[in-house]
């Protein structure tokens, strides 16, 4: 075990930099994260464990656990020091930042001894199973069950946008336990292993070429009662702080994040400087400007983001907020994919033979990724208007009645 | 201004509608979008069955001789699909440009190739940027050998390159610097087309490396630039095309709102979800309607400039907002590929630039607002 970090976070990060050029491989190239996405984890889980040997892994996490208690602080100078090298980023999301703290709140303890050790030394990647093929926004009215049998659950049903499940070994699964109750008070969250009779996995091939997403079938799986994470039919407690987990990863502020890639961190106003410079637009005034407007917007986005998080640590604001910054980085993501194609033109649509340029053609295909993933903008707006500001919540159908009366897909 | 449609407009509209359900279902555009051509054979033999590839080309060539308008029915529906392949380039740009040139043996026997669909004629311009770009794509160079013409250097971005018989290359004459158009097979000597990796829908570089041209095969284009008439039908053809496909998902995307249930009722009860669809109904309209008066104007020998380049320009940014709005309806399933929404969001980001920027055509629109009055 490596020795104690030290508090100062500026002697820390110093500590950090010699560590990374001591022990971690520089970045091969521009292209390894998506690698590691496409990839079956093996080279991620190696990075990992080179990291918890060498004591940064899980820098927010406490020590009993695997990790390092530390604040958020050492995290993000930790962040700072690590772009110029190669990282297991495919742990990041959702496995470090939104599965590590659920387990961590709901887990017995013998679920967090089994699993946040194995997850920092490498050994467990994971995957959320929520969204199914009948709902995504209405999470609550999903419909994959969970009948008890005895000391096991059987479950059946189906999954769907489950990110990288080829990969990773273990699984939080949303299922429906009681179907005589209004649907939010009849689910349970699981914990599983993926790979094992009676689940199917299938990769789905996005338009961007990526192979990310996956598709789960549930046929009679049995899953010991021990592996419940909180309350049987108490799932949806378990949800939503989950969710508020995954908002704050979206929006780039989870304190469990660990490492960026040099990729992630390419300022996205230096990106579309680049792109107007292979164009030539540079002295365009109406370019111009479009960049200025992209600077500035991230500027508002960075801000909001200390804000928030400062403001949700301090318990001014309900964590429901994160869902401001979430929506910021999807309007955001939006307008500059607009204005990527406006300064572009045919060379951004196409690759050709530039690699850069075609990147700016599949961000405009994915344009809507952040208003769709990690639940949709729309349902953003929804949270903020009824948990942040504690407008009237909205009209619905399903409300207070059996699930089993509700029409659903 | 009558905008409604005739008898015989609707009759086109309906045959090609029934073409598009019964052979390019979803499930077969899905596929082909996964393959290595944007057509099939079987498709290409019935379009000219049916007169589609003829609309543009003069009578005394086999063609139909079509109205802008009827014309424009058929893109329509083709961008309904959206269906892909060379049609827009092969029997709109280029028909349009050889109706812009002067008289020649190797033009009427293109005109023919178009009409018969034993040709399809793909050209090489270059104009994506702004009002007045040359039209030559400054990454070929012309040089004479006696008689000949030498053609070297590659030109990216060519929708439906790699299906064509016949490539038109806009040219400076080595002589005089005017402009022609040079005619060479694709499977001749020294040329060569590649796909364009990334996320435009079938575009091609295409590669001359000393291919020859006889002097019988350049013909003489006097005018064709962004703001030249005689492009004015390729743009308002394109802008159809692009109309087709606001149409279709606005259609779907209010279908699927009735359909798909969330919180017990179907999400189009919600109103941000309504939103999306008025964003939508909105973007198709522009298009369409401002699209429609271009067809009339041209139809009716109406000065076009200023109508011809406002409904490229809304089309175009119509096109990308109905996609947008429509993935927002759709959410997940819509960024599955075998959903087929994408194909519609692929296209409409591949003409975004094609024939001129929506930026390029409301500066062109500027300069005809001034001359027109």
């Amino acid at each position: 075990m490596a020795a104690p970090h030290d508090q100062d976070v500026d002697v820390f990060r110093d500590q950090a930099r010699a560590w990374l050029a001591a022990n971690m491989p520089r970045a091969p190239h521009d292209r390894y994260v998506e690698e590691q996405m496409g990839g079956d984890g093996v080279r991620a889980r190696e990075l990992q464990r080179r990291l918890f040997d060498g004591g940064y892994a899980g820098l927010c996490l406490p020590v009993e656990y695997g990790g390092q208690g530390l604040s958020y602080k050492h995290q993000l100078a930790f962040n700072d020091e690590t772009g110029p090298y190669e990282m297991p980023i495919v742990f990041n999301i959702p496995t470090f930042t939104i599965i590590a703290p659920t387990i961590l709140e709901f887990g017995t303890e013998q679920q967090r001894q089994r699993h946040l050790p194995a997850i920092l030394h490498g050994d467990e990647l994971w995957v959320q199973f929520l969204s199914e093929p009948s709902g995504g926004s209405d999470l609550a009215g999903l419909v994959t069950r969970a009948e008890r049998d005895g000391e096991t659950f059987v479950l059946n049903g189906s999954k769907v946008w489950s990110s990288g499940a080829h990969r990773a070994d273990h699984a939080l699964c949303l299922a429906r336990t009681n179907w005589d109750v209004p649907k939010h008070d009849g689910l349970t969250m699981f914990l599983m292993a993926i790979h094992q009779p009676g689940v199917e996995v299938n990769r789905i091939r996005m338009s961007n070429e990526s192979h990310e997403f996956c598709q789960e079938y549930f046929s009679d799986l049995s899953i010991p009662v021990r592996d419940v994470l909180g309350e049987v039919d108490g799932g949806w407690t378990v949800a939503r702080e989950l969710l508020g987990y995954e908002r704050s990863a979206m929006a780039g502020s989870s304190p469990y994040q660990s490492g960026i890639s040099s990729r992630s961190s390419v300022d996205p106003v230096q990106g579309l400087i680049r792109l107007a410079r292979a164009t030539g637009r540079t002295d365009d005034p109406r370019v111009r400007e479009m960049i200025g407007e992209v600077w500035a917007n991230e500027a508002v986005q960075r801000s909001l983001i200390a804000r928030v998080s400062a403001a949700v640590e301090s318990r001014r604001l309900p964590p429901d907020a994160g869902s401001l910054t979430r929506l910021s980085a999807a309007t955001n993501r939006e307008r500059i994919a607009d204005i990527g194609l406006a300064i572009a033109g045919a060379a951004a649509v196409s690759a050709g033979d530039d690699d850069f340029a075609g990147e700016q053609g599949v961000a405009f295909l994915m344009r809507q990724m952040g208003s769709l993933g990690g639940g949709s903008s729309e349902m953003q707006r929804n949270l903020i208007s009824e948990r942040v500001y504690g407008m009237p919540r909205e009209l619905a159908a399903d409300r207070g009645k059996p699930f089993r009366e509700v029409r659903h897909n | 201004m009558n905008l409604a449609l005739s008898e015989s407009e609707e009759l086109i509209a309906d045959a090609v509608r029934r073409f598009v359900d019964r052979d390019a279902t979803r499930e077969a555009l899905v596929e082909i979008s996964e393959g290595d051509s944007p057509s099939r054979p079987d498709w290409h033999a019935k379009m000219a069955d049916a007169g589609w590839l003829a609309m543009l080309v003069p009578e005394e060539f086999g063609g139909g001789g079509a109205t802008y308008l009827e014309t424009a029915m058929v893109a329509e529906e083709f961008g309904r699909g959206p269906v892909p392949g060379p049609w827009l380039m092969s029997s709109v740009v280029a028909a349009g440009m050889l109706r812009a040139a002067r008289p020649s043996d190797a033009r009427s026997s293109l005109f023919e190739g178009i009409a018969s669909g034993a040709a399809v004629v793909v050209p090489l311009v270059r104009l994506r940027g702004a009002a007045g770009d040359d039209v030559v794509p400054a990454s070929v160079t012309v040089e004479a050998a006696g008689q000949q013409l030498v053609l070297r250097g590659s030109v990216p971005f060519v929708p439906s390159a790699g299906t064509a018989t016949h490539l038109l290359v806009a040219i400076g004459h080595p002589d005089d610097g005017a402009h022609r158009l040079a005619v060479v097979r694709r499977d001749a000597d020294g040329v060569r087309t590649r796909r364009l990796h990334g996320f435009l829908a079938w575009n091609d570089v295409v590669e001359f490396d000393g291919c020859t041209i006889a002097p019988a095969d350049v013909i003489e284009l006097p005018e064709w630039h962004i703001d030249s008439a005689s492009i004015y039908p390729a743009l308002a053809l394109t802008a159809a095309y692009q109309v087709g496909g606001c149409r279709e998902l606005l259609e779907r995307s209010i279908r699927y709102s009735n359909e798909r249930v969330q919180f017990g009722q179907p999400i189009g009860r919600f109103q941000r979800v309504q939103d999306h669809i008025v964003r939508l109904l909105n973007a198709c309209d522009t298009a369409r309607w401002t699209t429609y008066e271009a067809l009339w104007r041209l139809d009716a020998g109406r000065p076009a400039g200023v109508s011809v380049h406002l409904a490229k320009a809304l089309a175009t940014d119509g096109y990308y907002e109905a996609a947008n709005a429509a993935h927002e309806v759709h959410a997940g399933i819509g960024s599955d590929p075998k959903f087929g929404l994408s194909l519609f969001s692929q296209m409409s980001r591949t003409l975004h630039d094609f024939l001129g920027s929506p930026r390029a055509h409301r500066r062109a629109m500027m300069n005809h607002l001034e001359q027109e009055d």
